[in-house]
């Protein structure tokens, strides 16, 4: 059924807690309307409180699978003689497009030592603190960097969502610190799946009345314009500025929104609120869809990342509670176990999905990250050593194969992954990790993950 | 307490809290904030108060003209007033709206939350700004044009458009149209290229364009020109002030009268207004989050604790038992001395999930209820496990940040920095006093120079743990709690436990300016200014005449002429 973006968001309001619909992937999408795929880049990263290094650190590679505080493993070289992570299982398969890298550090100075500080890739800057944590390089995370370029002409610049326990057993709005929301941060993201559909579909439906819309649209901009022209003329400075980013982002909204005539996306799945598995299941779908059919090309997802990690991993169904400082033991690892399984198998969807579409130079990037590193020289946890991460990369440019790598301490940063993930999709990350209040390398790019594409930016 | 195999790890922490740094000196605490933006340099001994506090200037100086974008709430509650009209009375609906929030939620980077500076509308917040206005404004329209509903009945045409526009554009604006204004939106009706989509649709784009209107999401503090280069707040800029700022919502009706008659002009109605607006002060949201932001103990939530080892810790209830904590300190405090409450009160909240960290033993419910301490250490909020927690690390106390807070919070005094790379490390043991290893790193020289303006407050909050809990002994040694009070004007000197320095705290007039500055930066939205000594010391004389009545205070920040007198802000 084809309707306008008014009715859609009335029929929104009504859809909330709609049943939830068989797993989109089940389904045909209608090929994108107006929009080649050929060449399509698209970038999903997906942060998660905590990697249990004993079911991180291949079987093979005895040292460094114990959370021990008090010392760092030894570095190794790039090799991809080792047994797949269990946790990596639905993409066994695929090992050959993603590389395992251990020994990152992550080195932001000052502020909090508490969760959701990591550097580069969604949570990049302190959400809470004092003022001085939130000095440079406060830019964009990775994601944000990236879709810049990758969703310059998409209708939405990116889809950011996450889920979290604890957020929804008390009234505070503790769901925004799963992502960054400090001052220069730019981030709209969703914490339900109804919230994420209404961004989705507020944009994607087709409009039978383009035209008649985009002149009521018009007639509306002209009043504003006018408006903004009054205000404007008893501004100045910084005052000034800040009347002109809200009119820079309507105008940005505007042009965006005539993009979405060049989409089509057919089959969004109904919103589902009930348990986390199912939140993030449809969210999952929903992203899913966004991504095939050319509504963003750009995904962020955060599970469990808030400020403070205690109760905050969601409880998937067949999981349960997690307890989280029970470091080392069993019950702790093999939860972890299948909650990093569980992400895995939706990716593992979101890839075949994707592939169904694919033509031979599209590519399709995945940075799955922890949103800490282990507690090496800070109380509790450090945004400082050993940041684990798994780089995903579909591109007929790439050859991770499925290595494993551990850096020697304190040498390679988390934002020189990010910036080498920029690179081999091919935006250059010249302003990216620019600045200061950073205490490590930032510039390099890693050569087992960039390879042959390093000279991509020229 | 301190397991010696965590040893390390506090190495690492200790090094990291212990650290004079600009992290710990927070530059948006002190009064250094010049008024072009620049940060003056931190005062490296003291309390800075009197700087803070000066008046010499001939003239007050005047503020910048700026726009405050509405937060979340707010705009809730004025599409509320634009369904259902203007409050008649105090609008005491604690209830957050019926519509949600286009916007993020607050910068919890700043001191405070209210700085105005921090909200924008960028492009991660417009798309759910126009979607809002656009469905409000659909459900307006299809009631105004409804059969029997305004004058639309009658039949819809130009006259009933423009009724229709100047009423609902007075509600979000805060101020009546003028004629171009007006003219301006009724032609949108008239356009044909919405006139063609008929009525509804027409009115409906109409009130779309003012929800969106940058004049209805940023409400204005600009004046008009007086005539000396400088520009005055018009009645309809301050009843917004006044109305958003300390009820969340647009003006009821008896602000917007004294706006419309020009009553409100007169800064003595000011005070009459923000007098009537806060007659109760335990049903001020407002008041509840200045204190909750000004102290921080929603900040517990954000300290992880061990929950394996102690099970008992629930940092919301916590958090829930000091709420009820404030509200009741501003019941109590209703034409008194609210400071001296918060700090002194023998008396607070537990519930069943918090009477261990209480060490409470009689009867509690699911819910928070009022119970006198047995204690005569647990004296006032600085002693709730709450803020206890919220200024402790994972596993141990963290007596510096105690100290930085009460050395920034209640004495305005600043932390110097310093190359954090000289620090040397400090090394903990479950076998030596917190207190022990701390002197040692108080000794070297690299390092006194801040951790004694910190650590001489912090070290009286030892007689309870990391957890909240009152504890006698520690490292197998009786608990010492003593310090020193430094950088008052008159309360400086030793004390012995918590109670001994609570006392000093409320005594002291220092505090008591410091207090009046921090609810100046929460209420007027900005950093404070040195220029603003006159207003901050005509206040903290408000606040002493009324016997510590924070609403005297507050009244006289609005009456100010740093707050009614305006410049441009390129002309700074």
């Amino acid at each position: 059924m084809a309707m306008n973006r008014r009715q859609m968001i009335r029929m929104l309001g009504l859809g909330a807690g709609a049943t939830f619909l068989s797993p989109w992937v089940e389904r045909t999408l209608a090929p994108a309307l107006g929009q080649t795929s050929a060449g399509r880049k698209r970038l999903i990263v997906f942060a998660v409180s905590g990697f249990e290094p004993s079911k991180f650190v291949p079987d093979e590679i005895t040292s460094g699978r114990s959370q021990d505080k008090d010392s760092l493993p030894p570095a190794v070289s790039a090799t991809s003689s080792f047994t797949w992570p269990e946790m990596f299982s639905p993409i066994e398969d695929l090992r050959d497009n993603a590389i395992l890298i251990d020994g990152l550090t992550n080195p932001i100075t000052g502020g909090s030592v508490l969760h959701g500080c990591g550097f580069g890739a969604l949570t990049c800057q302190h959400p809470q603190g004092d003022a001085a944590s939130l000095a440079p390089p406060r830019g964009a995370s990775i994601d944000q960097y990236m879709a810049q370029t990758l969703s310059a002409n998409a209708p939405k610049s990116s889809l950011i969502f996450g889920i979290s326990h604890r957020a929804f057993s008390r009234g505070w709005d503790r769901e925004a610190s799963l992502f960054s929301a400090g001052t220069g941060q730019s981030l709209s993201h969703a914490t339900k799946a109804t919230v994420l559909r209404n961004e989705i579909v507020g944009l994607a439906s087709p409009d039978m009345s383009a035209d008649v819309e985009g002149d009521r649209r018009q007639a509306l901009r002209d009043v504003l314009n006018d408006d903004f022209s009054r205000l404007r003329s008893k501004l100045a400075g910084p005052e000034r500025e800040r009347l002109d980013i809200y009119e820079s982002a309507i105008v940005e909204f505007d042009r965006r929104f005539e993009l979405r005539n060049a989409v089509s996306c057919d089959g969004t799945p109904s919103a589902d609120n009930g348990s986390a598995t199912r939140r993030l299941d449809t969210m999952m779908d929903m992203a899913t869809v966004a991504l095939e059919c050319g509504l963003t090309n750009v995904v962020g997802v955060a599970v469990g990342t808030a400020d403070s990690h205690d109760e905050h991993l969601p409880r998937y169904d067949g999981v349960g509670e997690i307890p989280v400082h029970d470091y080392g033991g069993s019950t702790y690892g093999n939860k972890m176990n299948q909650l990093h399984q569980y992400h895995w198998s939706l990716l593992r969807r979101t890839l075949d999905t994707l592939d169904q579409g694919d033509g031979p130079d599209d590519e399709t990037y995945i940075l799955y990250v922890s949103t800490r590193g282990t507690s090496l020289n800070s109380s509790h946890h450090a945004q400082l050593e050993r940041w684990p991460a798994l780089l995903y990369a579909k591109s007929s440019r790439v050859d991770l194969g499925g290595r494993f790598v551990r850096y020697p301490s304190r040498t390679r940063s988390f934002a020189e992954l990010c910036r080498s993930v920029s690179q081999i999709a091919g935006v250059c990350p010249d302003g990216f990790a620019t600045g200061g209040n950073v205490a490590g390398p930032v510039n390099g790019l890693l050569p087992e993950v960039v390879g042959s594409s390093q000279n991509a930016c020229g | 307490l301190i397991s010696v195999q965590r040893g390390a790890a506090l190495v690492g922490a200790l090094l990291f809290l212990s650290a004079c740094s600009g992290v710990i000196g927070d530059p948006s605490l002190s009064p250094g904030g010049a008024r072009d933006g620049s940060e003056l340099p931190n005062v490296p001994t003291g309390s800075t108060i009197e700087s803070l506090f000066a008046c010499d200037a001939p003239t007050p100086a005047p503020s910048e003209a700026r726009l405050v974008r509405l937060s979340g709430v707010q705009y809730a509650r004025a599409v509320d007033v634009l369904r259902k009209g203007r409050s008649s009375n105090l609008n005491r609906d604690r209830s957050p709206g019926a519509v949600s929030s286009p916007f993020q939620g607050p910068n919890t980077a700043d001191r405070f939350t209210t700085r105005a500076t921090s909200y924008f509308i960028g492009e991660a917040e417009v798309e759910s700004v126009l979607q809002s206005a656009t469905a409000a404004a659909e459900e307006l329209a299809a009631a105004l044009t409804a059969n029997g509903a305004s004058c639309a009945a009658g039949g819809f045409d130009t006259d009933c458009a423009r009724s229709l526009i100047a009423e609902k554009a007075a509600l979000l604006f805060g101020k009546p149209l003028d004629d171009a204004e007006l003219e301006t939106y009724v032609a949108l009706v008239d356009d044909n290229r919405v006139k063609s989509l008929g009525d509804e649709a027409a009115v409906a784009t109409a009130m779309e364009a003012l929800l969106a209107s940058p004049s209805f999401l940023f409400r204005s503090e600009l004046g008009e020109p007086v005539g000396d280069g400088t520009f005055r707040l018009t009645p309809f800029e301050i009843a917004s002030a006044l109305a958003y700022t300390l009820t969340d919502g647009p003006p009821d009706q008896e602000l917007w009268d004294a706006a419309m008659d020009g009553s409100l002009a007169d800064p003595d109605e000011i005070e009459a207004q923000v007098t009537r607006l806060l007659s109760s002060l335990d049903q001020s949201d407002v008041l509840e989050r200045f204190i909750r932001e000004y102290f921080q103990y929603d900040n517990v939530a954000s300290v992880a604790k061990e929950i394996m080892e102690f099970p008992f810790h629930d940092a919301d209830a916590l958090a829930e038992d000091t709420d009820a904590f404030v509200r009741e300190a501003l019941r109590q405090a209703e034409g008194q001395d609210l400071l001296a409450t918060l700090l002194l009160a023998d008396w607070g909240f537990v519930q069943n999930a918090t009477a261990e960290s209480n060490g409470y033993s009689g009867s509690t419910s699911g819910s928070p209820e009022m119970v006198w301490y047995d204690s005569n250490e647990r004296v006032g909020i600085l002693t709730q496990p709450s803020w206890l927690v919220a200024f402790s690390q994972f596993d141990h106390n963290d007596p510096i940040r105690r100290g930085k807070f009460v050395r920034e919070a209640l004495l305005c005094g600043a932390i110097p920095p310093i190359d954090v790379s000289a620090v040397p490390p400090l090394v903990l043991s479950e076998d030596v006093p917190l207190r022990e290893s701390l002197a040692e790193h108080v000794s070297n020289e690299t390092c006194q120079g801040c951790h004694v303006l910190m650590d001489p407050l912090g070290l009286g909050f030892e007689g309870f743990d990391h957890l909240g809990r009152e504890r006698e002994m520690e490292a197998g040694l009786p608990v010492d709690a003593t310090g020193e009070v430094t950088g008052t004007s008159d309360q400086d000197g030793p004390y012995e436990g918590t109670a001994e320095l609570m006392a000093k705290l409320a005594a002291s007039d220092t505090v008591r300016q410091c207090f009046v500055a921090h609810a100046y930066e929460f209420f007027r939205g900005t950093p404070r200014y040195q220029a603003d000594g006159c207003a901050l010391t005509d206040a903290h004389a408000a606040l002493s005449d009324a016997d510590g009545d924070v609403v005297a205070a507050i009244a006289a920040f609005f009456s100010s002429d740093e707050f009614l007198v305006r410049v441009p802000a390129e002309a700074k």
